[in-house]
C-alpha cells in the first residue's frame, strides 16, 4: 500500500497527523474511479463507432468503385494490390480524423484555458500538453481505421471482375 | 518449344453459368479455338451467342466450367488467382465496348495503371512509355487531359494505349467499335491493325460490324455457344 507508506513517512519525517486521502475520503475515491471506468467505457463506444463507421463508409466506397476495382483486376492488378489500397483508405481516414480531432480538441483546450478563468486571472486548470497521449491517439485510430477497413477490403478484393465489370 | 507454342489453344471449352443451381444454363458448349502469333480474328455472331463470355474466359476473367485453356503455353487450370492475374497483366490486354477508363485520371495516368499492376517499372520509365503509347494512338496533346472530358472515340483510343501498356501477346477487344461514330471506329480498328502489325499482337476482335470482320485475318462464327466458320 504506497498510500499508506507515505502518509507514515509524513508522519514520521514531520509528527503531524498523517492519513490517506483514500481512506479519509472514500466516496471521493470511488467517484473518481466510476469516472475513470466511465471514461474507459465512453472511449471504447467512440472508438467502435468511428469503426464502424469508417467500416460502412469504406462499404459504399467499394460498391460504388466496384466496376473501377474489376477493370483494375482486368489490367493486372492482383487482389492484394485491392485490398492494399482499402486498408490504407481506412488507415487514412483513422489518421485523418484523428489530426482534425486532435486539433479541434486542443484548439478548445487553449480556448477554455483562455478564458475559463478564476477571480484573480489565472487559468481554472494548467493546460499540459502531453505529446505521448497524441502520439498514442493517433496510433490507436490509424489501427482501428485499418481494422474497420479489413472486412471491406476483403470483399472488395474477392469481386468478380466480370460481374464487377457489368458484362 | 515455348516459341511454337500458340498464344491461344482452348480444347472442349465449356461455361455453364449459375452451376449447381436449378438456373444452370451451359453458354458454351465445347469451343475449340487455336490463335498463332500474329492472328487477328473477327468474332461475330448473334447477341447472347456467348461471344463475350468466350472472351473473358480467354482473358482469364473467368475459368472454364470443362476444357482446357493455355495462354502462350501456359495451361491455365491449375494457376491460383494470383499466377493467372500475372499471366493476365502480362499476356493479355483488354479493350471493352464501353471505354472503362478511370474518369478522374488524366489519359496519361490511365494508361500507366497496367505497369502499377506489373510493380516492376519505376516511375519515370511507365510515364515515358504511357507517354509513347499516347503518342501512337495520336492524343500527346490530350495526354495530361482527364479521361472524363475526352470525346468518345478518344477515350476508346486511350483504352487501346492502355491495353498495350505491358506490350502483350494477346489483345482480347469486345466491341470496341460498338458505341463510335464511322469514322472513330475506323481509327480504333486501324490502331489496333497497325500494333497487330508492328508488334505481332495476336487480336481477337468482337464486332456486328461485317465491314470490320472483312478486314480481318480470319473470322469465327459463334452460334448458340458454337462456333462455326
Ligand atoms: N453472369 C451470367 N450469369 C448468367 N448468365 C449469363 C451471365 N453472363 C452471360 N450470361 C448469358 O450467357 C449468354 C451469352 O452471353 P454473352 O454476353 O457471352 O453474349 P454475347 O455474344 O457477348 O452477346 P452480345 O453480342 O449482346 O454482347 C447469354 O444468354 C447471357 O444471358
Ligand atoms: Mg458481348
Amino acid at each position: 500500500m504506497p498510500q499508506k507508506s507515505v502518509a507514515q513517512r509524513i508522519t514520521a519525517a514531520t509528527g503531524v497527523d498523517a492519513d490517506s486521502w483514500i481512506k479519509n475520503s472514500p466516496q471521493f475515491f470511488t467517484a473518481i474511479s466510476a469516472q475513470t471506468t466511465a471514461n474507459t467505457a465512453i472511449r471504447f463506444f467512440v472508438g467502435l463507432s468511428v469503426a464502424l463507421g469508417i467500416a460502412s463508409v469504406l462499404v459504399v466506397v467499394v460498391v460504388q468503385k466496384s466496376r473501377e476495382i474489376g477493370i483494375l483486376r482486368a489490367m493486372g492488378i492482383s487482389q492484394g494490390q485491392i485490398l492494399r489500397v482499402f486498408l490504407l483508405q481506412g488507415g487514412l481516414l483513422g489518421l485523418g480524423g484523428a489530426l482534425v480531432g486532435s486539433a479541434i480538441g486542443g484548439g478548445g483546450l487553449m480556448l477554455w484555458q483562455h478564458f475559463a478563468l478564476n477571480a484573480e486571472g489565472t487559468p481554472m486548470f494548467p493546460l499540459i500538453f502531453d505529446a505521448e497521449l497524441l502520439g498514442i491517439a493517433l496510433a490507436l485510430a490509424t489501427i482501428t481505421g485499418l481494422v474497420a477497413a479489413v472486412a471491406p477490403a476483403m470483399r472488395a478484393a474477392r469481386l468478380d471482375p466480370v460481374v464487377a465489370i457489368g458484362g | 518449344m515455348a516459341e511454337l507454342a500458340a498464344v491461344v489453344e482452348l480444347r472442349g471449352v465449356r461455361k455453364a453459368y449459375n452451376a449447381g443451381t436449378p438456373i444452370e444454363t451451359e453458354v458454351l458448349h465445347g469451343i475449340d479455338l487455336t490463335l498463332q502469333k500474329g492472328e487477328f480474328c473477327a468474332v461475330v455472331g448473334p447477341s447472347g451467342s456467348g461471344k463475350s463470355t468466350l472472351l473473358n474466359i480467354v482473358g482469364l476473367l473467368d475459368r472454364p466450367s470443362a476444357g482446357t485453356l493455355a495462354i502462350n503455353g501456359e495451361a491455365t487450370a491449375t494457376l491460383n488467382d494470383r499466377a493467372l492475374t500475372r499471366l493476365r497483366g502480362h499476356s493479355i490486354g483488354f479493350v471493352f465496348q464501353h471505354h472503362h477508363l478511370i474518369t478522374a485520371f488524366t489519359a496519361l495516368e490511365n494508361v500507366m495503371m497496367p505497369m502499377l499492376g506489373a510493380e516492376e517499372f519505376p516511375n519515370e520509365a511507365m510515364r515515358q512509355r504511357a507517354a509513347l503509347l499516347i503518342d501512337n494512338v495520336g492524343l500527346t496533346a490530350w495526354a495530361n487531359n482527364l479521361a472524363g472530358n475526352m470525346s468518345g472515340g478518344q477515350q476508346q483510343r486511350v483504352a487501346v494505349a492502355r491495353a498495350l501498356a505491358m506490350n502483350p501477346s494477346l489483345l482480347l477487344a469486345d466491341e470496341p467499335t460498338g458505341n463510335l461514330d464511322t469514322k472513330s471506329a475506323d481509327e480504333v480498328f486501324a490502331l489496333l491493325r497497325r500494333f497487330n502489325q508492328e508488334h505481332g499482337t495476336t487480336v481477337l476482335f468482337v464486332t456486328h460490324n461485317p465491314l470490320l470482320a472483312e478486314r480481318c485475318d480470319k473470322t469465327i462464327q459463334v452460334i448458340d455457344g458454337k462456333l462455326t466458320g
